[in-house]
């Protein structure tokens, strides 16, 4: 065996779905192929609509890809459930449970005992800031505040890598950047391997090891940049050089020639 | 931290409702709120006013009678057996009319949601019977089953029957995209899904349908005992009618309708206790 074994490795994942609309057949991932090495955080960033949110969902077992193959830790995504843990984009807590019994959901789930998840959720929830609200239920907390709950529910499953799908994308500019930084000093901790789906690039820089830039539909992957910014990162660190340079270079990358955004237009559908 | 402050602001906001207390020193309990006071005065007034001009024939008293007379008759009627015969006919042809809707349309309607070709199958049928006017069926179930007891049940079941299935199999199919993925992701199988998602989605479109479906019964019950009954509330309403009895009259409506408001408030109780985690509103 290999010394470093990658968490999750995606062989050349195809996804061709038909449209239901139009009823043509649109390839929304084209021959996309990553290794993700333990403890990494790493980002995927990319237009609208280019397939990253698409291929989180085949990742996590939601969808299944035309060609190629998903596998986390050597297993096919859907028996390695126990290894992954998914914060989805808008919150999805189930309104009637409690904060407990939502931070606790996933381990239900998957078979064990209330009492016994929700034991197991207590300390999460402590680490992602919410103790004293664990009887409160969803629609009494923040938009930020719900995201900390779901963050709780995929970590309570204690997942080898957890599945991110633009988990900020629907809070505030101010908000957004403090659970960034709350993320990471939570990712710090718990030493998970993260894949994290964004279409900001200063969010994707700010987060990761690597950065995965991909085109608009259909989805290859064009750059896999390393970001060497030290760690602890602290929020300054948006304003310093190396940084900006980083950010520069994405977005050039996806507004450049790489990207098919600009050559062919035509293709946007949905 | 930015967010908890948020949260106390959110939590706190049922407060701003609360009726500002002017004077802390009374006890809490006999303060009427400033609604409660106009509902108060309200009804005072229009009894009032009744009484009055019954009283001084502004309006004639054999059509429209006066509280003081119903009063009188609603005591008359209860210390008679006739009165309670009718009470218990209109009672048991209601109970199990309703208790057999609500046993059989709730399971049909998780059913027909659950297994989406059933339910598409059977969609037309559905829509036709919510459709048709339920008066129409009068005719039909007394020609199925007489007059009596059995085409009264079959009558009063008919509408709320339809009514919650509908409002169940509504439920289950708005039932959140976002929550079966969640489930599925984590690995839910089927009967931890039902459970901890279907079920407790549905129960408010459950619960507010049976509500509906109340009204619909007691309206089924009068209507029924009105033309193919020899008993019941409704038909000792048809025959004051006849006889130009008013008093009679607006005693029975006054009947049916604290039984109609008491079951719906005992239902909103119901629905406020399992819908708890609701945002108030």
């Amino acid at each position: 065996m290999k010394a470093m074994q990658p968490v999750l490795k995606a062989d050349s994942i195809g996804m061709e779905y038909v449209h239901p609309r139009t009823g043509r057949s649109v390839l929304a991932i084209e021959d996309f192929s990553v290794e993700i090495e333990p403890q990494q955080f790493v980002t995927i960033v990319g237009p609208s609509g280019c397939g990253k949110s698409t291929f989180l969902k085949i990742s996590n077992g939601l969808l299944s890809p035309t060609s190629g193959t998903v596998t986390i830790n050597g297993k096919d995504v859907e028996s390695a459930r126990r290894s992954r843990g998914t914060v989805f984009q808008d919150a999805s807590l189930l309104p009637w449970y409690t904060v407990l019994r939502n931070a606790a959901y996933g381990l239900e789930c998957q078979g064990v005992r209330r009492s016994e998840a929700e034991e197991k959720a207590r300390p999460i929830l402590k680490l992602v800031g919410l103790s004293g609200f664990e009887g409160a239920h969803p629609h009494e907390l923040s938009g930020g505040m719900r995201q900390r709950v779901n963050v709780a529910r995929a970590l309570t499953i204690d997942p080898e890598i957890l599945l991110m799908d633009e988990p900020f994308a629907s809070l505030d500019a101010q908000t957004r950047e403090f659970m960034q930084s709350e993320l990471l000093g939570i990712w710090s901790h718990s030493a998970k391997t993260v894949l994290f789906v964004t279409h900001q690039i200063d969010e994707a820089v700010y987060l990761s090891d690597r950065v995965l830039v991909m085109s608009s539909r259909p989805g290859r992957l064009i750059a896999d940049i390393e970001v060497d910014i030290p760690r602890p990162r602290d929020l300054r660190i948006k304003r310093e050089a190396r940084f900006v340079e980083l950010v520069t270079q994405v977005w050039d990358l996806l507004h450049g020639p790489e990207s098919r955004a600009e050559q062919d237009p035509q293709i946007h559908v949905g | 931290m930015i967010d908890d402050a948020n949260a106390g602001a959110v939590m706190s906001g049922a407060d701003v409702l609360a009726q500002p207390s002017n004077d802390p020193v009374r006890r809490r309990k006999w303060r009427l709120t400033e609604q409660q006071v106009y509902v108060f005065i309200s009804v005072i007034a229009f009894v009032g006013l009744w009484e009055v001009a019954s009283r001084l024939e502004w309006i004639r008293p054999l059509f429209f009678s006066s509280p003081s007379e119903i009063a009188v008759t609603a005591f008359r009627e209860m210390s008679t057996g006739d009165f309670w015969y009718d009470v218990q006919v209109s009672m048991t042809a209601f109970v199990v009319g309703f208790t057999l809707a609500i046993l059989l349309s709730i399971p049909l309607g998780l059913m027909f949601g659950w297994f989406r070709p059933l339910g598409h199958f059977f969609d037309p049928w559905l829509r036709f019977f919510y459709s048709t006017p339920r008066i129409t069926y009068i005719p039909l179930l007394v020609l199925w089953f007489g007059l009596g007891l059995q085409s009264k049940i079959a009558l009063v079941f008919a509408g709320p029957f339809i009514t919650i299935l509908v409002g169940t199999l509504e439920g289950v199919r708005t039932v959140p995209t976002s929550y079966l993925d969640v489930a599925r992701s984590f690995g839910a199988g089927r009967v931890q899904f039902f459970k901890s998602v279907l079920l407790p989605a549905t129960v408010p479109f459950i619960l507010a349908s049976m509500r509906l479906a109340l009204g619909i019964a007691i309206v089924a019950i009068v209507l029924g005992e009105m033309y193919a009954s020899q008993a019941g509330i409704g038909h000792m309403l048809m025959q004051a009618a006849n006889n130009l009895q008013a008093n009679r009259v607006l005693f029975a409506v006054l009947i049916l309708t604290l039984l109609g408001v008491g079951l719906s408030k005992i239902l909103l109780t119901i629905e406020s206790r399992v819908a708890d985690w609701k945002p108030q509103t």
